[in-house]
């Protein structure tokens, strides 16, 4: 263990070893569906980004034990994904309603300046609410 | 031992993390001694902000980061 972020320091040291902070969105979406321990060690695992033995400290379980759920976790997060794909989805929901944002803020601008319309002000206020709440749908 | 880690903040499905310096022997209660920096992955690309001297600083005095600490260094340089 001491050595380990030594090891880290040197060259040809691969990124691919650390641990994957996509987990932790899949743990969102999808956590409520894992066994209480899993949940509780990926938590741990990810989120405070605490090592397997820190945790089996926390957790009063083995190292192994701890390993075992947060491998089991993945695996489960993994394939819900796969099969789901909440977590892509919603990312490009985002991307999407960031887009829909940009455009209302552009034909606001144009009205602005040429059209001066407080009706088009008005309904292009009005995308904006929708597409927030659209978010926060999502997020709850 | 004193460690250099990330700690995730920000809300559900819309994660920010805070790099920290906290002690081992606390990890539960969430106490950190220092906060040396952020990391947004929700930007694209994400954005990484640690202050180097800082983090220089603790690493020195025996501080370990964590390997994912360690990349979002070697990222920033």
């Amino acid at each position: 263990m001491q050595d380990l972020p030594k090891r880290c320091m040197e060259e040809g040291w691969n990124e691919t070893m650390a641990k994957d902070l996509n987990m932790s969105n899949l743990l969102d979406f999808y956590g409520a569906l894992l066994t209480d321990k899993q949940n509780e060690a990926i938590n741990f695992y990810y989120n405070e980004d605490l090592s397997l033995g820190e945790i089996s400290d926390i957790m009063k379980i083995t190292r192994q034990g701890v390993r075992d759920h947060v491998k089991k976790g993945e695996g489960s997060l993994s394939y819900f994904e796969e099969k789901l794909q909440l977590n892509k989805k919603f990312a490009d929901l985002q991307m999407q309603c960031k887009k829909i944002a940009e455009v209302v803020n552009s034909v606001i601008d144009y009205n602005q300046k040429y059209l001066f319309s407080a009706e088009i002000t008005k309904q292009m206020e009005n995308i904006s609410v929708l597409v927030n709440e659209l978010i926060e749908k999502q997020v709850n | 031992m004193v460690k250099i880690r990330l700690k995730r903040i920000g809300a559900k499905k819309n994660p920010f993390y805070r790099v920290v310096v906290a002690d081992v022997r606390s990890p539960r209660d969430g106490k950190f001694i220092e906060e040396i920096g952020y990391y947004d992955p929700n930007k694209s690309p994400a954005v990484i902000k640690i202050d180097s001297e800082r983090a220089n600083y603790w690493i020195k005095n025996g501080a370990q980061p964590t390997d994912t600490v360690k990349i979002l260094l070697k990222k920033q340089g």
